[in-house]
C-alpha cells in the first residue's frame, strides 16, 4: 500500500469514526431528553396527587349542563386519526440492534409492559367494583365512602370547566390519549419485520436501511419517513 | 342505582388522586421500559405494540371500540348520571 493510499484510508476511517461518535452523541442527547421527560412526568404526577389530597372534600353537584360534551367525543375521534397519520411527521423503524438477543430482550420488555398494563387494569377494575358498592371501612362525614371511577372523571371535567372555560385540561388529556391510541394501534406506517420476535429466525434484511448480508441496521434520523 | 349521597359528601379528592396515580404509573412504567430500550438500542415498546396491532386487526377494532365507549361513557353523560336519570 502506497503512502497516499494509507493516508486516504486513514482519512476515511477517521471520518467514519467521527460520524459514529456524532451519531452516538445525538442518540445520547435524545435519551437524556427522554429521561428528563420521564422524570418530569413522574414528578408532575406526584405533585398533582399531593395537590389533590390537600383539596377540601367538596361535593360535585350536577347543577349545570357542563356535561355531556359531544365536542370532546369528536375531538377524541379526530385525535385518533391524528395519531394514525402522525407517522408522517415522526416515524422510526430502525434500531441500533436487531440481532436475536436484542429482539428477544425487546420482546420480553414488551411482555412485561403488557403484564403491568393488565395488572393496572385489574387493580382499577377491583377499585371500580369497590366504588360501585360504595365501600368504606368506617364511614365518617369527611370520608363517607368510595365512588365509581367514572364519577370522579366526570367530576374532574366539571371542575375543569367550572371557571367558564371549555375544559382545556380535559381536551389536552383526551387529545394525548387518543393520539397515542391511534398512533400505536392504528398506525398508518407498517412496522418493519425484523424476523421472529423471539429469535426463532434470522432477520430478513428486506426492510429499508438494513444491510441484508450482515443484518446490521442503518440508523436513520428521526423526523422523516422511514 | 348508585347512592349519590356518599359522592356528594366528597371523596372526589381521594378518588381523583387514585385515578391520577394509576394513569401516571402506567405512563411512567411504559416510559421507563422505553428508556431501557433506547439505552440498549432495542426496538421500542411502541414498535412492539404497532407490530402486534398489524397482526391482530380484530383485537384492535375491539380495543378501539372499548376505548371509544369509555370516552363516550365519561364525557357523554351527565355528571350525576343516576341522579339525573332515575
Amino acid at each position: 500500500m502506497t503512502p497516499e493510499q494509507l493516508d486516504e484510508r486513514t482519512r476515511h476511517l477517521s471520518e467514519k469514526a467521527r460520524g459514529i461518535a456524532q451519531r452516538e452523541s445525538v442518540r445520547w442527547a435524545g435519551i437524556a431528553v427522554y429521561g428528563l421527560v420521564t422524570v418530569g412526568l413522574a414528578w408532575g404526577g406526584i405533585l398533582l396527587i399531593l395537590h389533590l389530597l390537600q383539596q377540601p372534600r367538596n361535593k360535585c353537584p350536577d347543577t349545570s349542563n357542563l356535561l355531556p360534551d359531544p365536542a370532546m367525543i369528536l375531538v377524541g375521534l379526530g385525535a385518533i386519526l391524528l395519531g394514525r397519520f402522525l407517522g408522517h411527521l415522526r416515524y422510526r423503524d430502525s434500531w441500533e440492534k436487531t440481532d436475536v438477543g436484542a429482539r428477544r430482550a425487546s420482546s420480553s420488555l414488551g411482555r412485561v409492559a403488557f403484564l403491568l398494563f393488565l395488572g393496572l387494569c385489574t387493580f382499577a377494575l377491583i377499585y371500580e367494583a369497590l366504588g360501585e358498592q360504595q365501600i368504606t371501612v368506617s364511614p365518617t362525614p369527611s370520608f363517607p365512602g368510595l365512588a365509581p371511577i367514572t364519577e370522579y372523571s366526570r367530576c374532574a371535567v366539571y371542575y375543569d370547566k367550572l371557571g367558564g372555560g371549555p375544559g382545556w385540561t380535559v381536551y389536552a388529556v383526551v387529545i394525548a390519549l387518543c393520539t397515542l391510541v391511534g398512533h400505536w394501534l392504528w398506525s398508518y406506517h407498517p412496522p418493519r419485520d425484523f424476523g421472529d420476535q423471539d429469535g426463532g429466525s434470522t432477520p430478513t434484511g428486506q426492510g429499508r436501511g438494513v444491510d441484508a448480508a450482515t443484518a446490521e441496521p442503518v440508523v436513520q434520523p428521526q423526523g422523516g419517513h422511514a | 342505582v348508585i347512592d349519590q349521597t356518599n359522592f356528594q359528601h366528597g371523596t372526589y379528592a381521594d378518588g381523583m388522586a387514585f385515578v391520577v396515580a394509576v394513569v401516571v404509573a402506567a405512563f411512567v412504567t411504559i416510559s421507563l421500559l422505553d428508556l431501557v430500550c433506547a439505552i440498549k438500542g432495542w426496538p421500542s415498546v411502541g414498535y412492539r405494540v404497532r407490530r402486534w396491532s398489524r397482526k391482530n386487526p380484530f383485537y384492535v377494532v375491539g380495543l378501539l371500540l372499548v376505548l371509544m365507549m369509555l370516552l363516550v361513557h365519561i364525557v357523554g353523560n351527565h355528571i350525576m348520571y343516576s341522579e339525573t336519570h332515575n
